[in-house]
């Protein structure tokens, strides 16, 4: 190998300029600005942005809240930006329009980690472990949590923009809803022929997805379907019977006295509650409340009248007193058994039929004790695994999800490394550690894949992708170093560069200098809003910290919670640029148990705080380097998008908060919780989380199982790649099912490529995948909206 | 040897996560004191009628005492999931650790036949009438199809053959050029070093994103920074030749 620099290559002498500053004919869309340069940073970009990402913030948060359904938004808001940018302003570039899908995603993506974390402290002020807890617009609480999750946002962004080079010109991160947002963005220069391709993806993919989605919509059931709702295990036969039994109250315009009674005492002891709220100091509310809460719990434990819910109660009441109309009953809230609309479940495809000794319909067939085959296909799985007669312990079940399917086309190879870790955890050791007897025996082997998930599986899969990432990162210094000393000499001139295009560009990224600056203020940011969050200065702590003076603890604990952000940012950036997949409920998880220890059990505010603060760190900061790949593949200016990501990062966090706080007056004075059970949205995640933090008080985290995972992650990761830990233990981490949908499209990528050769699975299979991501993500958009619309 | 490596790495991941999985799992054999105390994690006890009504001895949460040891250790359970962990309650420490140093020697052996595949990659690159070009001829072949075409554009009269000829053009390269210089990062590595490919990267990746913005712009139908682009690129790609 040559060791001295060989000579410049030859190449043909520099052509003579073309001259085209004409501007273009009359009546062809202009994508220039009035200076003549391409459009890319406008002002119709940057209000398309904001307008398009406060929108689907505010709706997100309130479909996450009520169902759990959150969503990046990048690629709504391309295909959006085609509609709106050039459509119907018939100006917006390829590269305004991913101007204005960064700017939206980065307003909308904060959402996910708000509603993950936040309504805890709501769920939590119900429970008692935080008495007396509110968030108002005039609360300082409110203001201090959506502080630190602005300050997140920053710093997900600042920490995450000096790895840009590194994750994406170095490491050539696949990032395949990049590439699929990208592949939107270049369908009007890439032919005809591919936009054609592009829209068959999205067809097929919403065509797949429907009957995944159609059952969210549902309608009262009639007296008259009951019996088939039953029959398509759609209803319980105890639900049907709940329906007739309501549907004769509502044609005797009556019901049972208990029912009516529970209906009145329930709105009185509402009532009441929200009178404590206005007067936490009143013992004789206080009192009166506890009485109330008291007799309507024996109401409520009382066996005949348990399976009638409040909603039911309070309806039967208000029409018995005349305050509103007995159809009220015949409502979802109720319990009135619902119609869906028809999905895979339909089919009514079921396993063959297999009778016991005495009968019925064995186990093996018959796990849900109904005495009928268990259906194969619902509506988001197929069981292939029963139908091949495997072992009840391998959970061979698909996901019906286009979006795994076109991700995992899209990231072909590595996702392969997925799925094996998959096949490793689902077929190799849960069925091994349940012969060894490593399961409990009260557990039956279909259940083994479940539990494996939350007793081992996951906290070793959390472990690994701690450990591998570590690894990485290791591994990755010398591209490090060399990325941020790049980042270092940007806007300098090279002394040596003979190019005069190369040394007066603008520079590509942001200066370091601005990054330390904002990131140092996000910090000062994150410390006010600890200090003065919940007890503040005048707390105690009983953490690892407690010895320490309070002030001193909590700027301890915001350097620390700093740094694990940028460590998780890494690890989140790391896994959505491999696979699509963002662990972000587990690095929550670690952030609020990691606050907890060192603060003490009892700083709940804090832990959540922080905990907000790092979800939203690492969802911008997955999202801008998503960002930064689309723009890397359509060629825009890294250092622009940076700027309106970090310009841009404050307004999803008061969106996403104030939609919260509106939730939760209204449902204070409808139902007279704020928010979770017995209110319209329910906060799946955040009850998720309430259960992780309930876990850390009680004692019940399996720190143990992080610290081997992680051992195991480092040590994967010192032999074929850095980033192999990562990814078996997202395989770990994740439920199998999608694994297995996702491995069949890396498999497919595959295939395609040794028939048709890679040149052609790239050029046709990338936009057919895009059409394949996009699709679900518009059409599962779509039918939220109609459920939330319909209430 | 890469084979037998990947096997080694495979195999003792299990081994390691078969060994963690028995961290909060002590054994009933223990002696009582190391075990009363402790909290189960999960229900512990068989299923004694239909599998579908589970009925556990001892559900989670529960403290466990000398009988119900007795009443388990009676139905021949053999561990139970406790909330606590302690080395000393670990017997299978040592799968653990096993599965740990499987790991290592696998990553070694990986590491050797990595190194070892890409110098002989090397070496047949630059053994004279290899078919496959190296990565600085790919990245001359680059550069010259990128001035190549800036030259052809001054001879077209017509914008739009213009335009036309920049999208097929740069596709053409992306599929062929670019996607082969990026599929020879190893090799690149095994001669660079990490620091050395990261160098190089960053003057190709500013090149290719500058490509990329030619198109982009072409298919807006800008030609004016379509040209500045590719000129950018061009340049660059002398940037990234001479890091090579």
């Amino acid at each position: 190998m040559a060791t001295t620099p060989p000579p410049p290559p030859a190449s043909t002498p520099p052509p003579p300029p073309i001259s085209h500053s004409a501007p273009p004919p009359a009546g062809r869309p202009r994508r220039v600005t009035a200076s003549g340069a391409y459009r890319e940073v406008t002002v119709s970009s940057i209000i398309f942005g904001i307008v398009v990402g406060a929108i689907m913030n505010a709706a997100i948060t309130y479909a996450g809240l009520k169902i759990g359904f959150t969503i990046v938004g990048s690629a709504i808001a391309a295909v959006l930006g085609f509609g709106v940018l050039r459509g119907l302003l018939r100006r917006g570039s390829i590269l305004e329009t991913n101007i204005g899908q960064t700017i939206a995603s980065a307003v909308n993506t904060t959402n996910a980690g708000v509603i993950f974390t936040v309504p805890v402290l709501l769920l939590l002020a119900q429970n008692g472990t935080l008495p007396g807890f509110e968030l108002r617009f005039d609360s300082l609480d409110f203001w201090m949590i959506t502080l630190a999750c602005i300050a997140g946002a920053l710093l997900g962004c600042v920490f995450i923009v000096p790895l840009r080079k590194q994750m994406l010109d170095i490491d050539r991160l696949r990032f395949p809803s990049a590439v699929a947002v990208a592949a939107i963005l270049k369908s009007p220069g890439a032919g005809a022929a591919k936009s054609i391709v592009l829209a068959v993806g999205i067809v097929v993919s919403m065509l797949i997805y429907l009957p995944v989605g159609l059952p969210a919509i549902k309608n009262p059931a009639r007296l008259d379907q009951l019996d088939s709702l039953v029959e398509r295990e759609r209803i319980t036969p105890a639900e049907a019977a709940l329906t007739r039994e309501v549907a004769g109250w509502i044609e005797a315009e009556n019901a049972p006295d208990a029912v009516i009674e529970r209906g009145r005492s329930t709105l009185a002891a509402r009532e009441a509650h929200v009178e404590l709220a206005a007067s936490p100091d009143d013992d004789s509310v206080q009192q009166r409340v506890e009485a109330m809460d008291a007799a309507l719990k024996a109401m409520t434990d009382d066996p005949a009248s348990r399976r009638y819910n409040a909603a039911l109660c309070i309806a039967a009441y208000e029409a018995s007193a005349g305050k509103g109309s007995w159809e009220r009953l015949r409502a979802p809230d109720t319990g009135w058994a619902m119609a869906p609309m028809r999905g895979y479940k339909d089919l009514g495809l079921r396993l063959g039929s297999k009778k016991a000794a005495d009968g019925k319909e064995s186990i093996a067939t018959d796990r849900d004790g109904n005495n009928r085959p268990d259906l194969v296909v619902v509506d988001d799985t197929i069981d292939a695994g029963r139908v091949l007669g495997l072992p009840d312990q391998m959970a061979f079940v698909f996901a019906i999800a286009p979006f795994a399917l076109g991700a995992g086309y899209l990231t072909g190879r590595a996702g392969l490394l997925v799925l094996a870790g998959g096949i490793l955890a689902y077929f190799l050791l849960n069925p091994l550690a349940f012969s060894l007897g490593y399961v409990p025996s009260t557990t039956r082997a279909d259940e083994v894949a479940g539990y494996a998930l939350g007793a081992f599986n996951r906290p070793l899969g959390i472990g690994l992708l701690l450990g591998g990432a570590m690894m990485g990162v290791i591994a990755s210094l010398p591209a490090i170093r060399e990325a941020i000393k790049s980042i270092g000499a940007a806007g300098k001139v090279a002394p040596n560069s003979r190019s005069t295009a190369v040394s007066n560009r603008t520079p590509d990224e942001m200066s370091l200098r601005s990054l330390l600056i904002i990131g140092g203020l996000a910090m000062v940011l994150l410390l006010v809003a600890t200090e003065f969050s919940g007890q503040g200065g005048a707390g105690t702590m009983t953490g690892w910290l407690g010895g320490l003076p309070v002030w001193l603890a909590r700027a301890l604990i915001v350097l620390i919670a700093a740094a694990w952000i940028w460590f998780a940012g890494i690890i989140i950036a790391q896994c959505t640029g491999m696979t699509d997949w963002s662990p972000i409920s587990g690095m929550a998880l670690l952030t609020v148990v990691l606050v907890m220890l060192l603060a003490g059990k009892e700083d709940v505010i804090s832990a959540v705080l922080l905990g907000a603060a790092l979800c939203v760190a690492i969802s911008c900061a997955s999202d801008m380097m998503a960002d930064l790949k689309t723009g890397y593949i359509v060629g825009g200016v890294p250092r622009r998008q940076q700027i309106l990501e970090i310009a841009t990062a404050a307004i999803g966090p008061v969106i996403t908060m104030s939609t919260i706080v509106l939730i939760a007056g209204v449902n204070m004075r409808q139902f007279g919780v704020p928010i979770g059970p017995g209110t319209p949205t329910v906060a799946p995640q955040a009850q998720a989380l309430q259960a992780v933090i309930t876990g850390v008080q009680g004692g019940e985290m399996p720190y143990t199982l992080y610290g081997l995972g992680a051992a195991l992650g480092a040590l994967l990761g010192l032999g074929a790649f850095a980033g192999l830990g990562v990814l078996v233990g997202l395989s770990m981490y994740l439920p199998f099912y999608y694994i297995l949908t996702y491995g069949i499209g890396c498999v497919a990528n595959m295939v395609v490529g040794k028939i048709k050769g890679r040149a052609w699975a790239e050029e046709w299979g990338v936009p057919f995948c895009a059409g394949l991501i996009v699709g679900e993500a518009i059409l599962a958009l779509v039918i939220n909206a109609i459920v939330l619309l319909r209430g | 040897m890469k084979l037998a490596a990947f096997l080694l790495i495979t195999i003792s991941l299990c081994v390691g996560v078969i060994g963690a999985i028995t961290a909060y799992l002590p054994p009933l054999s223990l002696p009582n004191e190391q075990l009363v105390g402790l909290t189960l994690n999960a229900a512990a006890g068989k299923a004694t009628i239909d599998p579908r009504d589970k009925a556990p001895i001892a559900p989670a949460r529960t403290e466990l005492t000398p009988e119900i040891l007795t009443s388990l250790r009676d139905q021949g359970v053999e561990r139970v999931r406790v909330k606590e962990f302690a080395l000393g309650r670990w017997p299978e420490w040592w799968v653990f650790v096993l599965g740990c140093v499987g790991l290592g020697v696998g990553a070694f052996l990986m590491r050797t036949a990595n190194r070892s595949i890409a110098a002989t990659r090397s070496a047949s690159a630059d053994a004279v009438g290899a078919s496959r070009l190296s990565p600085e001829q790919t990245l001359d072949a680059l550069h010259s199809e990128v001035d190549s075409l800036r030259s052809r554009l001054t001879t077209m009269a017509a914008e739009s053959d213009r335009l036309s000829t920049i999208l097929a053009e740069i596709s053409r390269m992306q599929q062929t050029h670019i996607a082969s210089f990026l599929a020879a990062r190893s090799e690149i590595t095994a001669r660079l070093g990490l620091g050395g490919y990261a160098r190089l990267m960053d003057a190709f990746a500013s090149a290719e994103r500058a490509i990329n913005r030619a198109w982009s712009a072409a298919a807006d139908e800008v030609e004016a920074e379509s040209l500045a682009s590719l000129d950018l690129a061009s340049e660059l790609l002398v940037e990234a030749r001479h890091r090579i």
